[in-house]
């Protein structure tokens, strides 16, 4: 028995001993294979194009009779803002192989990729009594699906052109990848009359220069005028008094409320915190000009710079933990960087020639600036330390520089040279690319953009 | 004696003449002729071989042709089914695009709210505005009458909104921006119908499978020869040599596939550049442009991309990775559609594609 189990246990033990061995070699057989695959094949594409997406916007479907007249100007506005942006380049519709019949009916994309269309907006619109429903889908043409779920908005029929600006900020912010900036305001002085009797007054319009409506008369010269970041109320200075004063104006009902003054002192270039809370400004008194911070209701008033040289033009960052302004303490105007509480300022401007109006950038990672340099102006950028400084920009007077509420474009004035010459508004792609004018009716300068509308 | 004399000097004088005049210049020319014309000989050979192949060219020109038409009809059959199937399998998600009407209510409510009461406050002002400039009070109560007048006056607008493409012109920056509108819009355009180019292609598949499958055979023969020699052994050992021989058998299928050596640096290339042709970062926000993403592209054996995944990436937030990826999924899609130009034979060394796409060279500075 004993000798059997001795037996039985050694035929086990060389069993087991043998299986393993069977198992390493099995795996040694099966290990070489992945060495002969070798993984999959690697490239590094690091040159693309920058070109404008080709994309197509058929006519909304007009889902009752009430609708039909918005439902291509919905669509063609929609059109227009993606096509501004030079981001973007429509196909006309007279190239499109097959059109939308209904909303809900599949979508033929191979009808659409043989166009060459890589984005497809289709809509939908139905009004009934003085309301307006707006419903849309975006699609990834080359991939076949369509680009998150369908939206719809509602507003007052009145308020079509801004249902058509927020769908396309959301056709825009699914494409890029970043919020849009179509609705929103823009604030600006309107200018009429002759070069030496100029007349000017506030006004504020779409971003595309549609609805414009005037905030003041002409009575009294006006300029700067700056948005507050909720969007409902604007700063502005005026010379109703003789003297430069800053005045603080809701836009909603036109009322307006001076900020408290000094005697005998100036203030100008006024500008809101991001919080809303404090209003930064430029205060003149003997003859020395330097950057002061107040409370909205005007109290509280404490200066931030203390050096005997000019300093102007205060703008947070939109932390607001840092102001960049504008100071000659170097002999010609540059750019300083300092805590919005004041102390020490570090410039960051080192190019030729001299730098003005600096606005930071809503997403905070530059700052916009005026340049002139060799007889000519510039709207320039550069990051918050000052490298990397880009010139967008070259004309005989370019001014006063404003971001849109994604950082992405900048919007200025452009004054055309000789005694005709007139100041007009213009936008610019921080990249440089797709510089156009802002069509206004007159003269337009010291454009401010609004925050995005909710 | 003296007519004697003058007669014969006249005859000798003819003669001299004559041997002068005529004779002498006659011989030389005709031997020159001679030799001119041997000079020609030699040269009418010479263009005659020179001749000879061009005509066999023009003639082997003709003749391809007949040829190339074959080809051509391959590829006509690739475009056919490359928009048709494509379209017909998407119409499955129609279904969902239609529930999703029913969540898109959902956002209604949301959306609805904050439109209304913004844009009539905001509307309201304009009115009272244009007229009276710093008039406070009375605005609310008037806009709602006046809401459908700024409709009219809007219409006009989208006209406007047009017009600065003109003047566009002005502008100093603008020109890059043009040119490369232009250039663009014909390049894709062309993609499509020049798809037949890659027409080669096609032919090599059949060969090479061919040599493939006689390496296989070899691993399979191995792994039996194990197999038997456990028989003896546990069930369970058994069981386990059968997963690990299954385990290289789920292989051995894939082998089919041509493996051959790697792809050449030029063939790599070719890839590159046909991937970075449609590789469009003209509309990716400033944060995707500063994403490197890494994608797996699966390809079928016609240099096709069948599926796209992104592997990783790297960058400031998801939302730029997953914009990032968008567009290098368009980019290998749109210039894929009619199969990269890849060497058939080595189908088992481009099988699987690490593709990474680093926008670093093409980033705003």
């Amino acid at each position: 028995m004993s000798a059997k189990l001795k037996k039985l246990i050694l035929e086990q033990a060389t069993g087991t001993m043998m299986a393993l061995l069977l198992l390493a070699t099995a795996a040694l057989v099966v290990q070489p294979r992945p060495a002969v695959a070798q993984g999959p094949l690697r490239i590094e594409i690091t040159d693309g194009v920058i070109e404008p997406l080709p994309f197509a916007v058929p006519d909304f479907q007009a889902e009752n009779g009430a609708a039909a007249e918005y439902a291509r100007s919905i669509a063609r506005v929609v059109a227009a803002d993606l096509s501004g942006t030079g981001l973007f380049r429509e196909i006309p519709a007279d190239a499109f192989v097959s059109g939308i019949t209904s909303f809900a009916s599949p979508i033929a994309y191979a009808d659409w990729k043989a166009i060459n269309a890589q984005a497809l907006i289709t809509g939908a619109v139905s009004a009934s009594g003085d309301s307006l429903n707006v419903k849309f889908r975006v699609y990834d043409v080359f991939s076949g699906q369509p680009l998150g779920e369908g939206l719809q908005f509602s507003g007052a029929i009145g308020s079509w052109r801004r249902v058509a600006h927020k769908v396309a900020d959301i056709v825009y912010s699914r494409i890029t990848g970043e919020s849009g900036y179509f609705d929103s305001r823009v604030v600006f002085v309107a200018e009429t009359g002759p070069k030496n009797a100029k007349r000017k007054r506030l006004a504020v319009m779409d971003y595309d220069g549609a609805n414009v409506q005037y905030l003041t008369d002409s009575s009294a010269l006006v300029l700067a005028p700056r948005f507050s970041p909720t969007g409902d109320k604007v700063l502005y200075t005026s010379y109703e008094t003789g003297f430069p004063q800053v005045y603080v104006l809701d836009v909603a009902t036109v009322g307006r409320q001076a900020l408290s003054q000094q005697p005998g002192t100036m203030t100008f270039a006024p500008r809101f915190s991001p919080d809303g809370r404090t209003i930064v400004y430029s205060l003149s008194a003997g003859g020395n000009t330097d950057i002061y911070a107040m409370d909205i209701n005007g109290g509280n008033p404490r200066r931030l710079t203390t050096t005997p040289s000019i300093e102007t033009a205060p703008s947070y960052s939109p932390d607001g933990s840092q102001i960049v302004f504008e100071s000659d303490r170097s002999g010609t105007p540059q750019l300083y960087v300092m805590p919005a509480g004041g102390g020490e300022a570090t410039r960051i401007s080192f190019g030729q020639g001299r730098y003005g109006t600096p606005v930071w950038s809503p997403r905070g990672d530059l700052i916009a600036f005026t340049k002139q340099n060799a007889g000519r102006f510039h709207i320039g950028v550069m990051r918050t330390d000052g490298s990397e400084e880009r010139l967008l920009t070259a004309s005989f007077l370019d001014e006063g520089p404003t971001w849109a509420p994604n950082g992405r474009v900048i919007m200025f004035a452009r004054e055309s040279q000789g005694a005709t010459g007139a100041p007009s508004l213009y936008s610019v792609d921080i990249s440089g690319r797709n510089l156009r004018r802002v069509v206004t009716e007159g003269a337009a300068s010291d454009p401010a953009w609004s925050p995005l509308l909710k | 004696m003296r007519r004697g004399l003058y007669i014969s000097a006249s005859v000798h004088g003819i003669l001299i003449l004559w041997v002068l005049f005529g004779g002498a210049f006659n011989w030389s020319s005709d031997e020159q002729l001679v030799q001119v014309s041997d000079v020609s000989i030699i040269s009418e050979d010479e263009f005659a071989a020179l001749s000879a192949p061009k005509g066999e060219a023009d003639v082997g020109g003709d003749t391809p042709p007949a040829p190339r038409p074959t080809p051509e009809p391959e590829p006509a059959p690739a475009p056919a089914p490359e928009p048709e199937p494509a379209p017909e399998p998407e119409p499955a998600p129609e279904p969902e695009p239609e529930p999703e009407p029913a969540p898109a209510p959902e956002p209604e409510p949301t959306p609805e709210p904050e439109p209304e009461p913004v844009v009539e406050p905001e509307t309201a002002p304009p009115a009272p505005a244009p007229r009276v400039a710093p008039t406070p009070a009375p605005a609310p109560e008037t806009p709602v009458e006046e809401a459908p007048e700024v409709v009219e006056a809007p219409e006009p607008s989208p006209e406007p909104t047009p017009d600065p493409l003109p003047e566009e012109v002005t502008p100093t920056a603008p020109p890059e921006a043009a040119s490369e509108i232009v250039t663009e819009a014909e390049e894709p355009v062309e993609d499509p119908s020049l798809a037949p180019a890659t027409s080669a292609r096609p032919k090599n598949r059949p060969n090479r499978p061919a040599p493939v499958e006689t390496a296989e055979p070899q691993t399979p023969v191995e792994t039996p020869t194990e197999a038997p020699a456990p028989a003896n052994n546990a069930a369970a050992v058994a069981a386990a040599v059968a997963e690990q021989v299954a385990g290289g058998e789920t292989d051995t299928p894939a082998q089919d596939v041509p493996e051959g050596p790697p792809l050449t640096r030029g063939e790599k290339d070719g890839l590159r550049v046909a991937v970075s042709r449609c590789w469009n970062l003209g509309s990716s926000s400033t944060d995707a442009m500063s994403t490197t993403v890494v994608v797996m592209v699966s390809m079928s054996r016609d240099g096709k991309p069948e599926g796209i995944r992104l592997a990783s990436w790297d960058g400031p937030s998801e939302g730029a990775a997953n914009t990032a990826f968008q567009a290098a999924r368009r980019a290998i899609i749109r210039c894929g559609a009619s199969g990269f130009d890849l060497p058939a034979e080595k189908y088992g060394q481009w099988r699987e594609i690490e593709m990474t796409f680093n926008p670093e060279n093409m980033r705003i500075k």
